[in-house]
């Protein structure tokens, strides 16, 4: 008896498999992804309107070919499927999951086409780190690549910084019945409001912020002396905070004060909560000085920078000024997960990788932390940060009064005991994974700097890691394996945890189901 | 701490009270100590020995004296401080940790299927038992030790520092000193235990092996002894020379992180990078709860993964209400809770003291691994402090630093906070006043 159950077993976890949509697949699911994969089509188009305008043009049939493919496959995918009113957690996270998914492996196809990348895992990792907003490159050689290539890259951070799923609920308003809650499983962040009463309309004011800061970087790199390529190549990753560049040094490549300053305040304004912004704008600026999660991501990045910047002039690294420079550039894109890199040739010390050890540790807790939540930044978001430290603070409190009651109060909103436990389970996930990462890359051949900085800066979608993988470096010195687990845990952490592991669980869940159903008949 | 009933009773009253005298009598203890090296007249310097006092009472083996230079008597002294270092976490764990609400851990080793088997009674009889339980196990190791061919001093000292998960050598080549298979069998297997709570080594000797295989938190652990063994075999297998040799070493360094004791037997820094970053993950789950050992303790790992589960589970179905348990028996809300705060502190200090340790000129991987070592009471590490090394690779600030932290793991950090704060509050009401 227990021998032939051993036996089926298998077999019917693979009849499950096929059957019964374990990996939530349903036509909602299906309709959603073409979707985005037909707002990713103009994206391709004008990238390979610039590689065949640019004089090295060689690669544009690789861009044309991949526009191609993605527009039929979104096409069919949206004919021959259609939405259906059920919204239950599973198929949003499943959703989102496959939307970013399918849109990687779409995205991966120029790369994988152009023959610059090499083989179509490596294609794929760039894709991924791109759409995550991440910004860790396998290219050792960027400049070799074509114009409209790289653009395509840029290109890709911008649609991952807001992400496909809101686009979609941005045009498709009758996508409004599940869409609050796909926004919230796309957006940043532990509780994402409402802008406006309309889902739709919440969606359509993130991308007209999003937009908009967009243009406003995109001007001011202009009237800062940039060609207009340069500039909206840089706008498109400072304000998803992603960190693709078209140029090996990044942006220490123009060297240009003004450049990095502009730079600075781009993506500090993108790490801040767009809902703030939202406020701020039609109602007045205070707003600002009222979140005290806007404060205290601005005094951790500061003060991150001006300590590492005092470790390293101490330790002769470089001159004050300098350092002063440089820690503001690395804090900065560090703590809004971006990963630009301002070393150039003139100023090595640009380069964290160079910096005191003292002023490098410092940078760990920063890119844990990351971002404001609802912003384009990535990381265990600011929120949970001051949460957590609230929550220590009741819970002290208590050891000492037990019989206190005692609220965590983020401004005047007292938050309930079941928003308090799902923060700390996701920090303990968020802990979790990060050591399971470590653990696995270390095994898969990096030391133990590189392995756990790595893991942090895939889970936080950063882009440079501390030890081998230095901003200057780039992410071939991971091995072949382990750039596949990194692809994962860039997802894992861009999607905070829930929609990629979720289809997985409901995955196990159904084949479970199915095998147990069977067995009993 | 002579009398445990009247400590406890004077305790009892105030939480803030109980933990104030803890963190005095632990201090106290650690500059005690610190005299007695300074008058014996072997240690000159007062930074010395009051590093070595608090390496010894917290049970880390990282020092800065050269064992082969003390003499006999001071050796044995250096292994009593961590012997009474172990029995001082016993002891916490036991009166203390209670009147904050803390789990009595001791007693809760078994639970199942709705009875709770009680193994100690009263707490002040508790106290009294659980030392006596530590003295026979302490002395049970001298004896196989002894047996095993080391020699008196030697089988006294590594008595007292492998059962209090101590790891204090008597040479600067620790175990591979003695070169002797049995040996390493014996320390590893006494690492072992010493690593499990008091209540199963109580369970062992009534021969009630059934009660703990009801205990998730023992099934854990011996889960993460078997499988860090064998990784750790399969590892090495080139690095240690092969065979049986090569699975004595694995289940000895597993077993030696796991405890938090710190025995060296190899220098793993030499090892590929997996075993290094398994090793150090080890020091940091460290030993279970109600052991004399430090680290995270695995019975707050297995809440940290039924939170971990519970979180993914409530996002599937959000109505769903989801027990966290161990040993089969569902966790309270508020424990819970505590967990939390828990990992937070501990990663905090962890966090700090890395940069303390970096800030004060030495590189990231000696940081990382030193601190977290540190920080659980085990003592070995990377990049310099690799291999055999001590803490005298590191500079003066480094070392203090490091100090602070192995005295924050020794007594768990909350009390230290509670503290800390309630004197900071006691301070500005006076200046207020």
């Amino acid at each position: 008896m227990i021998k032939r159950r051993a036996l089926q077993a298998p077999a019917l976890a693979l009849r499950g498999l096929l059957a019964e949509r374990p990996w939530l697949v349903t036509s909602s699911v299906s309709f959603v992804v073409g979707l985005g994969l037909l707002f990713l089509a103009p994206g391709m188009i004008v990238a390979t309107l610039v590689e065949w305008g640019s004089s090295t043009s060689h690669n544009e049939t690789a861009l044309g070919m991949g526009a191609a493919a993605t527009l039929l496959a979104g096409a069919g995918l949206v004919v021959f499927t259609r939405l259906e009113p059920d919204m239950s957690p599973a198929t949003v996270f499943a959703t989102v999951a496959w939307t970013w998914v399918g849109s990687s492996l779409f995205g991966a196809l120029p790369f994988w086409f152009s023959g610059e990348f090499g083989s179509f895992d490596n294609a794929l990792f760039e894709s991924v780190s791109g759409y995550t907003a991440t910004g860790s490159t396998i290219l050792s050689q960027i400049e070799g690549v074509g114009r409209g290539v790289l653009m395509w890259r840029q290109i890709i951070q911008w649609y991952g910084g807001m992400g496909m799923v809101v686009l979609a609920v941005t045009i498709l308003p009758f996508l409004g019945v599940g869409g609050l809650s796909l926004i919230s499983a796309e957006t940043p962040g532990p509780m994402s409001s409402r802008l406006a009463p309309q889902v739709s309309s919440t969606a359509r004011r993130l991308w007209a912020l999003y937009g908009g800061f967009t243009i406003a970087v995109a001007v001011a790199l202009k009237l800062a002396g940039l060609s207009l390529y340069d500039a909206t190549a840089h706008a498109f990753t400072t304000a998803s905070t992603g960190g693709f560049s078209p140029y090996n040094a990044s942006i220490g490549h123009f060297n240009n004060l003004a450049v990095e300053v502009i730079i600075i305040v781009g993506m500090l304004a993108c790490g801040i909560s767009f809902t703030l912004h939202w406020r701020a704008i039609t109602g007045s600026p205070r707003a600002y000085g009222e979140s005290s999660e806007f404060r205290f991501y601005l005094l951790a990045i500061l003060l991150t920078a001006l300590v590492a910047a005092s470790l390293n002039w101490l330790n002769d690294i470089s001159n004050f000024v300098t350092s002063l420079r440089n820690g503001l550039f690395n804090a900065v894109t560090l703590g809004t997960s971006t990963g630009f890199s301002n070393a150039s040739g003139s100023n090595t010390s640009g380069d964290f990788a160079v910096w005191t050890a003292g002023a490098q540790s410092l940078l760990l807790p920063l890119m844990v932390m990351g971002g404001m939540t609802g912003s384009t930044a990535g990381g265990l978001k600011v929120l949970r940060a001051q949460v957590m430290a609230k929550y220590m603070r009741v819970g002290l409190l208590r050891v000492k009064h037990p019989h206190v009651v005692a609220r965590v109060k983020l401004g005047s909103r007292a938050l309930s005991e079941s928003v308090l436990q799902r923060v700390a389970g996701l920090v303990a996930l968020y802990a979790f994974t990060a050591f399971a990462g470590t653990l696995v890359l270390s095994m898969l051949g990096q030391d133990l700097i590189t392995s756990s900085s790595g893991t942090i800066s895939a889970l936080g979608n950063m882009g440079p890691a501390l030890g081998e993988a230095g901003p200057t470096s780039n992410f071939l010195v991971f091995t072949r394996p382990s750039r596949v687990v990194l692809m994962l845990l860039m997802l894992i952490g861009r999607l905070e945890f829930f929609a990629i592991l979720l289809v997985v669980i409901a995955a196990y869940e159904r084949v479970r189901r199915t095998a147990r159903v069977k067995f009993r008949h | 701490m002579s009398d445990p009933s009247r400590v406890r009773l004077r305790w009892h009253r105030s939480s803030v009270r109980a933990l104030t005298t803890m963190v005095i009598t632990a201090t106290s203890a650690i500059l005690l100590c610190a005299v007695v090296y300074l008058l014996s007249g072997e240690v000159h310097r007062v930074d010395d020995a009051l590093f070595e006092a608090t390496a010894g009472l917290t049970t880390t083996s990282l020092g800065v004296l050269n064992p082969e230079e003390l003499s006999s008597w001071l050796l044995i002294w250096r292994a009593t401080t961590q012997w009474i270092g172990g029995a001082g976490t016993l002891l916490f764990a036991l009166l203390v940790v209670p009147t904050f609400g803390g789990h009595r851990r001791l007693n809760q080793t078994a639970k199942g299927r709705g009875q709770r088997a009680m193994l100690f009674g009263q707490q002040s009889r508790m106290a009294t038992r659980v030392i006596l339980i530590y003295t026979g196990f302490t002395g049970a190791v001298m004896m196989a030790y002894g047996l095993a061919g080391m020699g008196i001093t030697d089988a006294v000292t590594f008595g007292l520092t492998t059962s209090s998960t101590g790891g204090f050598a008597n040479y600067q080549d620790s175990f591979t000193h003695f070169d002797s298979a049995t040996i390493e069998w014996i320390a590893a297997s006494a690492m072992c235990l010493a690593g499990t709570s008091l209540a199963t080594l109580m369970w062992l000797i009534r021969g009630q092996v059934q009660i703990l295989w009801r205990s998730s938190e023992i099934k854990l652990y011996g889960l993460l002894v078997l499988v860090s063994t064998m990784l750790l075999t399969i590892w090495t297998w080139q690095d240690t020379g092969g065979g049986l040799q090569t699975l004595r070493r694995a289940f000895f360094i597993a077993t030696s992180s796991l405890s938090t004791t710190g025995f060296r037997v190899a220098d793993w820094s030499g090892w590929d990078f997996a075993p290094q970053v398994l090793l150090l993950m080890l020091i940091g789950v460290g030993a279970m709860a109600g052991s004399a050992g430090g680290g995270f303790k695995v019975v707050r790992v297995i809440e940290i993964l039924g939170i971990v589960r519970r979180e993914l589970v409530v996002q599937l179905h959000p109505q769903a209400v989801v027990p966290v348990k161990v040993s089969g028996a569902s966790v309270a809300e508020d424990s819970l809770t505590r967990v939390q705060n828990f990992q937070i502190l501990w990663v905090l200090a962890a966090a700090v003291g890395v940069f303390g340790v970096t800030a004060f000129g030495e590189d990231l991987l000696t940081a990382v691994s030193g601190a977290l070592s540190a920080l659980a009471t085990a003592g070995p590490g990377l990049g310099e402090l690799a291999g055999f090394a001590d803490a005298t690779v590191l500079a003066a600030p480094a070392r203090a630093v490091l100090m602070v932290l192995m005295f924050l793991g020794w007594l768990a950090i909350y009390p230290v906070v509670v503290v800390l704060g309630w004197g900071i509050g006691e301070l500005q009401r006076l200046r207020l006043r």
